[in-house]
């Protein structure tokens, strides 16, 4: 389970370099929004890539500064979901 | 079918003299009926209201969510401004729409968004419909996207030839609004937020007009800056940004103008009159909230001179 993610914490973390230009800085605690790492249009590819890699589907209640602020609050999205996921299936 | 415009425009009798000039001027090429206004609006208050308003509302607010909210409530307040040129005449819009340009990074695309009655909505409920528009934007769902498709198919001569027609009809014509991509008509506002990180500072931003008139005004509101100020006798730092409003002059005049930015300026310099805690304010609240700002510095309905809003920008 910690594996898992880890998994998820590495790929966001990835995924926010590459589109961030390689920021240095990044830890799983460090506030996207306040760095400025976040627009709207990177928040939307943030949320396409966390939608077709992990097989979601987030609603606009899903966009919350709660759980956007940092890779280890989306990772924690992330898992409640598939969990949720996992459980009704 | 939807009809924007109310059936019976504003009688000649009834328009200043100046804006008639360039109501009635020669078209293209003709006199430049353009007016504009850069002013500066406190970031510290935008950013501490969105900051609250994050921490009790279940999805995120942003710049652009409150901007259009505020538009809507300054519209609400002018309404004079709510409406566009058709023909000769000036036509009254039904409602307060605002529209918003966004943009996604699959595309080269500007999708202008429109807000139906936003000056009825709480900033929760603009954030709704915008996350949701933009998120059917980014997953490719949204349904203009196949109309943006099948219009990139035309030709170079059919698209001049429709653009032509449409442009001539929605100049002389108050249309009804038949189809997904005409309905960005169904505003005279168009919104900007550049706010976003990496933004140049702004210093001037001329916005150009879309060729079918229907965007009387444009409202963009640029990125933050810091600034020394002096207040309580001390050098302080503060941020601000720069807010760009440009206005057609067929409609109004600069003094209106004026009256239009100040109230668009006090309602971000004070954004929580639009918002108490959490719940959607009603018509009402923001009527008397709004009202009691203005109360305390002017008995006017719209402060010109308003000292809270001036006290942060006495500069060192």
């Amino acid at each position: 389970m910690k594996e898992a993610n880890q998994e998820i914490e590495q790929e966001l973390a990835g995924f926010v370099q590459q589109a961030a230009n390689h920021f240095d800085a990044l830890t799983p605690e460090t506030d996207l929004l306040a760095a400025g790492l976040l627009d709207s249009m990177m928040l939307m590819d943030l949320v396409l890539f966390i939608e077709e890699r992990w097989g979601l589907k987030l609603s606009p209640y899903d966009i919350s500064t709660q759980n956007f602020s940092t890779i280890a609050r989306l990772q924690q999205l992330i898992e409640s979901r598939l969990l949720q996921t996992t459980n009704q299936s | 079918m939807k009809w924007p415009l109310t059936s019976k425009p504003t009688a000649e009798h009834e328009i200043p003299l100046f804006n008639r000039l360039y109501l009635h001027a020669r078209g293209d090429g003709g006199p430049d009926p353009t007016i504009g206004w850069l002013t500066e609006v406190s970031w510290d208050s935008i950013s501490s209201f969105l900051t609250q308003q994050n921490s009790q509302l279940p999805l995120m607010v942003t710049p652009a969510h409150l901007l259009i909210r505020s538009v809507a409530e300054s519209l609400r307040r002018h309404p004079e401004l709510n409406r566009r040129v058709v023909g000769r005449k000036l036509r009254d819009f039904r409602a307060v729409n605002v529209c918003l340009a966004t943009r996604t990074n699959s595309d080269r695309e500007v999708h202008p968004v429109l807000i139906e009655r936003a000056d009825e909505l709480s900033i929760a409920d603009i954030a709704t419909r915008l996350w949701e528009k933009q998120l059917e934007l980014r997953r490719a769902s949204a349904k203009e996207l196949k109309d943006r498709k099948r219009m990139a198919r035309l030709p170079g001569w059919v698209f001049r030839r429709v653009m032509r027609t449409y442009d001539q009809l929605d100049r002389w014509f108050a249309l009804p609004i038949v189809s997904r991509l005409d309905r960005y008509r169904n505003s005279p506002v168009l919104v900007n937020d550049f706010t976003f990180a990496g933004a140049p500072l702004m210093r001037g931003y001329k916005p150009s007009r879309f060729p079918d008139q229907s965007k009387t005004i444009n409202v963009t509101l640029g990125p933050p800056e810091e600034k020394v100020v002096w207040q309580d006798n001390q050098a302080q730092p503060i941020k601000v940004a720069p807010l760009s409003v440009r206005i057609d002059h067929r409609i109004c005049d600069g003094f209106e103008l004026a009256k239009f930015v100040s109230t668009l300026s006090t309602v971000l310099n004070s954004p929580s009159v639009l918002s108490s805690t959490g719940e959607p304010p009603t018509a009402d609240e923001i009527e008397q909230q709004v009202g009691d700002v203005n109360d305390r510095s002017s008995d006017t309905t719209v402060p010109l001179n308003h000292d809270e809003d001036l006290s942060w920008r006495r500069t060192a």
